[in-house]
């Protein structure tokens, strides 16, 4: 019942709903499409664009450990350099989570400690929560594991956690 | 002389050494490391990333501080348990992406979000394309069914000790060390939390581990609990069985403010959504539990002492395991020279299950930077056990655990060689780092 409340109230409480109204792009030709209403999305920065490549890394042109196209986003998404390279530090981490060999207990183990790192890094820089950094956590997150082979490689990382425990790391993790 | 009776008069003379040596840690200024009393342990709930558990964990130091009301400096620590079929996940959600002529097709990072029925990505596409609200709905709605199977799934199939070896030795090192334990558990996590009690139990006493259930997906409760009338994750639970009794209303999915997450979950299950959510007032609940938990827990006796880093050993039965550490130096620390350059072996057992304990000083002066090997010998009549080594740091907590099956025994040899420890000093900021070695 609650989420039947909440689609129509969604469906509802929006002006201009199925006409492109909602994009923001002023310079963009009316999409004609709901498909194309959502890649317009894309385009006008509401949602990241992302690479849909297959393979696990994606393009790294400047070889940091991060996609470009997360380094874009990050870019565009987070005002003033630490924070920045707070999400940068964080993304690298994540990335390595995607490939870690996951038979390797230690190394599985040493980029959850740089995740945990990257993480508190950001609560660090982000503590004014313009954005939270729980957002900002989940939004690298995310956009890590944006295709079903990098989502899936990302849970089997996760996966190979069970059990684990780490502490909360003190002091300044920022790199 | 007795070789039971040297061991134990090596041990009570190392063991002054190191209340000594413990004492100088604290008042000198060259301490690399800084002590907790209380270990703040949270067990995550269903279908919970170990980055979002690094997010509860930094959440609930926000909320609950550095340093408790008796003074004791807190830990925070996540003892992680991974939901299995959570990869399953993922092909429903693909199915869903394809609807509608795949409006979404393979936009994969809005998966996270949906888990919550909600969020900014899925708030600005539904904006534009209204319809796209019918595939977040029915996804939520596959989503609140299979976490409820999946809980089912694990209550009927409950988290053994065989699967839980680190947490298990983690719980033994707090209680040696003489920590205050707190266990804070949400959903599935009250089920492995409910085991690490019981298990503390077995260790310590009831004054020294306290237990808080947040929407406990176990009907078992061994501390206070809060559950929310709107979760409809534990009310499906309820629906095939006994639950825990609601303690709390929370408002309809309309009127809740979101959590700092920016979400507020559709299912009403969600930790940062609904249960630490400082504009809910189940929130106060959730906090005055764990408050009053802290200010009752008794610190255990003090049998070991934190370290820099810690080697813990334990094995499952009678007999006598030894545990080896040689130092950078050489140094050879093990029952009979239970004092080494850098550490000391602080806890000997001779008769059966451990624990024994080696710990690298905090002394910056006597920490030596290089790689610490750490090695098992069967000593005697351990043949064919399982022995367990987990080494830990002040900072970072445990940094492996490994479990070997004990050949013959070998006597003041080991051979069971499982870590190697590297200590290094950072030259420009004097700072040390701990880490597991090839």
């Amino acid at each position: 019942m609650i989420r039947k409340l909440l689609i129509a109230s969604l469906v509802t409480a929006v002006p201009g709903c199925g006409g492109g109204g909602g994009s923001g792009g002023s310079n963009t030709e009316t999409p004609k499409t709901p498909k194309e209403q959502v890649s317009a999305l894309e385009t006008s920065g509401f949602i990241p664009q992302l690479d849909r490549g297959t393979s696990l890394t994606g393009s790294d042109a400047n070889s940091n450990g991060v996609r470009d196209d997360i380094e874009t986003f990050i870019a565009k998404t987070y005002s003033t350099e630490p924070r920045r390279a707070a999400a940068l530090q964080t993304a690298k981490a994540l990335q390595h989570a995607l490939v870690v060999t996951l038979t390797d207990a230690t190394a599985v183990k040493a980029v959850d400690r740089q995740i945990s790192y990257g993480i508190n890094c950001i609560y660090k820089q982000f503590a004014d929560n313009s954005p939270h950094p729980a957002r900002v956590t989940q939004e690298l997150e995310s956009v890590t594991t944006n295709t079903k082979e990098r989502l899936l490689a990302y849970l089997q990382f996760n996966k190979a956690l069970d059990g684990t425990s780490s502490a909360l790391p003190q002091g300044d993790t920022c790199e | 002389m007795n070789r039971s009776i040297q061991r134990v008069l090596c041990a009570a003379l190392a063991f002054l050494l190191c209340i000594s040596g413990a004492s100088a840690q604290v008042s000198t200024p060259s301490s690399v490391c800084r002590d907790a009393g209380l270990i703040f342990a949270f067990f995550n709930g269903v279908q919970t990333t170990k980055a979002q558990a690094e997010v509860a964990k930094q959440e609930f130091k926000h909320l609950h501080g550095d340093q408790s009301a008796s003074g004791d400096r807190i830990s925070y620590e996540v003892m992680y348990n991974y939901s299995n079929g959570f990869e399953d996940f993922v092909e429903t959600f693909e199915q869903r992406l394809l609807e509608q002529e795949g409006l979404l097709e393979g936009r994969f990072e809005l998966f996270f979000e949906a888990l919550k029925g909600d969020g900014p990505w899925w708030s600005r596409i539904i904006d534009s394309v209204a319809s796209a609200a019918g595939i977040l709905k029915g996804f939520v709605d596959w989503y609140e069914a299979a976490a409820v199977r999946s809980l089912t799934a694990l209550l009927g199939n409950p988290p053994t000790s065989v699967n839980y070896a680190e947490h298990r030795s983690r719980i033994q090192n707090w209680v040696i060390e003489g920590k205050k334990i707190l266990i804070v558990a949400h959903s599935q996590g009250n089920l492995f939390a409910n085991a690490a009690y019981n298990f503390a139990l077995s260790q310590t006493t009831a004054d020294s581990v306290k237990l808080v259930h947040i929407a406990p997906a176990s009907p078992a409760l061994n501390g206070r609990h809060t559950l929310a009338d709107l979760d409809l994750v534990i009310n499906g639970l309820r629906a095939i069985g006994s639950v825990a009794s609601i303690t709390d209303f929370i408002p309809g999915y309309l009127l809740r403010p979101a959590g700092v997450n920016g979400q507020k979950d559709a299912l009403g299950h969600g930790l940062l959504e609904i249960y630490i959510n400082q504009g809910l007032v189940i929130s106060s609940r959730v906090k005055s539990h764990i408050e009053a938990a802290k200010a009752a827990l008794v610190a255990p006796p003090v049998q070991a002492t934190s370290g820099s880093f810690t080697a813990t050993l334990t094995w499952d039965g009678s007999g006598d395991v030894d545990l080896h550490a040689y130092e950078p130096d050489g140094s050879h620390v093990y029952y009979a020279e239970m004092t080494g350059n850098s550490g000391y072996l602080d806890v000997d057992n001779v008769v059966a299950n451990g624990p024994e304990h080696y710990y690298a000083s905090c002394d910056a002066a006597t920490l030596q930077p290089g790689t610490y090997q750490v090695k098992l010998a069967n000593y005697n009549a351990a043949d064919g056990r399982t022995a367990t080594v987990q080494i830990a740091s002040w900072n970072d907590g445990v940094l492996g655990t490994k479990s070997v099956t004990l050949g013959e025994a070998t006597g003041d040899i080991p051979a069971h060689p499982l870590f190697n420890v590297v200590v290094t000093k950072n030259a420009q900021t004097g700072k040390f780092s701990v880490a597991i070695g090839q």
